[in-house]
């Protein structure tokens, strides 16, 4: 082996935020994302279930039980990650959720529910649904839309199944109504479904209205909530709707919220294609969100993502990271969250690294996703070891290797015939986008039913002219300038500047048929302005010229230059890593 | 007797299963592979101690597809025959079965039917926790 080679690598891979433009310290104060603080709470429960700790919520006769200390453990972990104390919450019941603890439990003493048994943990108030953000896409709005609709529905008509100016005294708000006929069979079910139905459109007109694509999961999660802050939450229902001891007032509820949102019956996992009855994990979803104390729009991300486990979670919205997209990675908690929920399922390590391994194929950019995800785990063992990270490094570390070895030996070998680096990474970045490219229409075809037979990015560098501020003309994250060519369905369709001009002028005019088209092509460009969040391609190849000799703060600086798409954005560990490389070079005496 | 119907029907609700196919599909499995590894007079025995519909389902449970004539653990045979994405997927699945078999049997046949193949007579144990005998019991 080269020694040139081995430094390369070496240098690339010592820090696990080398490899990415992300600022992996940051996540670690709570702005904007705390998403190692979910991954260390995912080893957290996970220690937790290795110990014989159990993962009910029961009616036993005791004040508290394991799932309570489980939950006090995770939020000081997530908390220390600097996560906000509802944002702890709400993570901590999710996780536990997919870790397989029931959401609720009870008769009237003991009546245990997830969400509340992770906020009492917190030691934080109880919030509304009014006041629930929703995860930032592009724009956000708020439970409150849901809450709105049925409070002026319940205003305008009477809503529930009876005429309850004829409940007599004593009779309503007792055992006489709730546990019976009247309540489980007609009120509770009927009127919730009603509800939710109102809550769910609500939500999706007011996602539309601010400019965003309708969110069918939390316009049904939130939709579903509201609806429950409203109807007896944890009821058990009529035969009609279920069978006793089974099927409780949240999953009947959430049914209809699931048929107003046009989501389907049934949802997968990721990985193992387990299938899930979608109203019950909308039902389940709800009530800890209902439960959990008020999140910010940060812990909403966080919930999302931690739910993307789910593999519909790209066209359904529920997070962004799962696949097949390559987002910046402070969103990510797909690997963990899926992790813990083998490990709760009883799967081995080999088992979850062989479902983790299969995840990634979800992505566009498999290699990409990959040594994204082997750099969160390494980092996040620095906060909290545990079985999880062990699997999730396992089920990386071979690939993470053979991408970043395969990389430095190309750029040995091209530099050593005589290529520069900007000759090198030129060639390495044009690669680089032609790949994304074909893999977004490979994939896009089979999710549009299109054939796309091709995407060709003719030129794409920074600066689309829409700023004229210098570091916006060097970054091609803050102006992008791109010309495409795309052909779906034997149509050609060109376009120059795509995102400064046609693609604003199409959607401003109501243009359906170039917005359609764009939907091929979309997710390459969303690709090209992320590709910073791995940047294994410039890192190794600046590394490598600095280890065959280049000034290392001159190979960080070209690279940054010339590969001014793929980096998109400044990087820190850029320079830290070229430097390294320069280092172990000279201390490789054989 | 109930109706194989609804025997399904209750299937999917213990194993939580989306379509009345899964369960059905589950219970075939869990009831060929059974079969497969107990010895002629075992499976007689047991037979015996089903209730119906198990017992219809019992007779008529056999392989259709290719499986490994040697392999002597139930529950690997059964995750490679029913692609579950892992071994305690495919635990569940007799779990689910055993405690559906449970709701259906007294005291004494449960105890017959204990004479399982090794590896699984635990999850018939198991299966407690998830027939509506046991989850009453933890309501209780």
């Amino acid at each position: 082996m080269e020694r040139e080679i081995i430094a390369t690598f070496r240098a690339a891979t010592a820090k696990p935020d080398f490899l990415t433009t992300e600022k992996f310290d940051a996540m670690l104060g709570g702005w904007g994302v705390f998403n190692l603080g979910v991954w260390a709470a995912a080893n957290v429960i996970a220690k937790e279930i290795s110990k014989g700790k159990k993962l009910k919520l029961e009616v036993t006769n005791e004040p508290h039980t394991d799932v309570d200390d489980i939950a006090r453990k995770a939020i000081k972990v997530l908390m220390q990650c600097g996560a906000d104390p509802a944002n702890a919450a709400l993570a901590t019941a999710t996780l536990l959720y997919w870790a397989g603890v029931n959401v609720q439990c009870g008769i009237p003493c003991p009546n245990r529910k997830l969400g509340a048994v992770a906020r009492m943990a917190a030691g934080i108030p109880s919030g509304r649904v009014s006041s629930i953000p929703t995860e930032k896409l592009n724009n956000k709005i708020s439970g409150f839309a849901a809450t709105l609709a049925i409070y002026q529905a319940l205003e305008k008509e009477h809503l529930a199944p009876f005429d309850s100016r004829l409940l007599p005294l004593g009779i309503g708000g007792s055992p006489f109504v709730g546990h019976t006929a009247i309540g489980e069979d007609h009120l509770f079910p009927k009127l919730g479904q009603k509800l939710a139905r109102i809550g769910t459109r609500a939500m999706m007109k007011a996602y539309e209205s601010a400019g965003m694509r309708r969110c069918r999961w939390m316009s049904a999660l939130l939709g579903t909530a509201a609806a429950l802050e409203i109807i007896h939450p944890d009821a058990y229902v009529g035969e009609e709707y279920g069978q006793f001891l089974v099927t409780r007032t949240p999953e009947v509820v959430a049914r209809a919220a699931v048929e107003e949102a046009g989501m389907p019956e049934v949802i997968h996992i990721r990985g193992t294609d387990e299938e899930l009855k979608t109203a019950r994990v909308i039902g389940d979803l709800a009530i800890i969100l209902k439960d959990s104390g008020t999140p910010t729009v940060v812990g909403m991300i966080m919930f999302n993502e931690i739910c993307s486990i789910i593999k519909e979670g790209a066209a359904l919205g529920v997070g962004r990271a799962g696949g097949p997209l390559l987002l910046p990675l402070n969103h990510w908690v797909t690997a963990p969250s899926l992790a813990l929920y083998l490990f709760g399922k009883g799967a081995t390590q080999d088992e979850i690294i062989s479902i983790i391994r299969k995840m990634m194929d979800g992505y566009f950019q498999k290699e990409d996703a990959t040594v994204a995800t082997n750099i969160l785990a390494r980092r996040a063992e620095f906060i909290e070891r545990g079985p999880l990270t062990d699997a999730i490094i396992r089920a990386t570390e071979p690939g993470m290797c053979n991408s970043i070895s395969k990389r430095a030996i190309y750029a040995y070998e091209q530099m050593k015939s005589g290529k520069s680096l900007t000759e090198l990474l030129e060639d390495v970045q044009k690669r680089h986008i032609e790949a994304i490219a074909s893999s977004v229409a490979r994939m896009m075809s089979k999710v549009l039913n299109k054939e796309i037979e091709y995407i060709k990015f003719k030129n794409v560098r920074p600066g689309a002219g829409r700023r004229t501020h210098k570091f916006a003309q060097r970054h091609f994250a803050f102006d992008a300038y791109v010309d495409v060519e795309v052909k779906v369905d034997g149509k050609v369709y060109e376009w120059e500047n795509l995102l400064a001009k046609v693609a604003p002028e199409a959607l401003l005019k109501g243009d359906k048929e170039t917005m359609d088209a764009l939907g091929a092509v979309g997710m390459a460009v969303t690709e090209l302005l992320n590709a910073g969040a791995c940047s294994m391609d410039v890192v190794v190849c600046a590394c490598m010229a600095a280890a065959m000799g280049m000034d290392p703060k001159e190979a960080a600086e070209k690279a940054a230059e010339v590969a001014n798409v793929i980096i998109s954005m400044p990087s820190q560990g850029l320079k830290k890593a070229t430097q390294l490389a320069s280092d172990i070079m000279k201390g490789l005496d054989f | 007797m109930i109706s194989r119907k609804d025997y399904f029907d209750r299937v999917m609700v213990l194993g939580q299963y989306c379509y009345p196919e899964r369960a059905e599909e589950a219970v075939l499995l869990v009831l060929s592979c059974l079969k497969h590894l107990l010895s002629e007079e075992a499976a007689r025995g047991i037979k015996e101690m089903l209730p119906e519909p198990v017992r219809g389902l019992w007779e008529e449970a056999v392989f259709n597809n290719n499986y490994d004539e040697d392999e002597v653990d139930c529950i690997t045979l059964a995750k490679r025959l029913g692609n579950y994405p892992y071994r305690a997927a495919a635990e569940r699945a007799f779990e689910v079965v055993f405690a559906s078999i449970r709701e259906l049997t007294d005291e004494q046949r449960r105890e017959a039917i204990k004479t399982l193949p090794l590896t699984v007579q635990p999850l018939f144990e198991r299966a407690k926790s998830c027939a509506i005998d046991g989850s009453a019991e933890d309501f209780l």
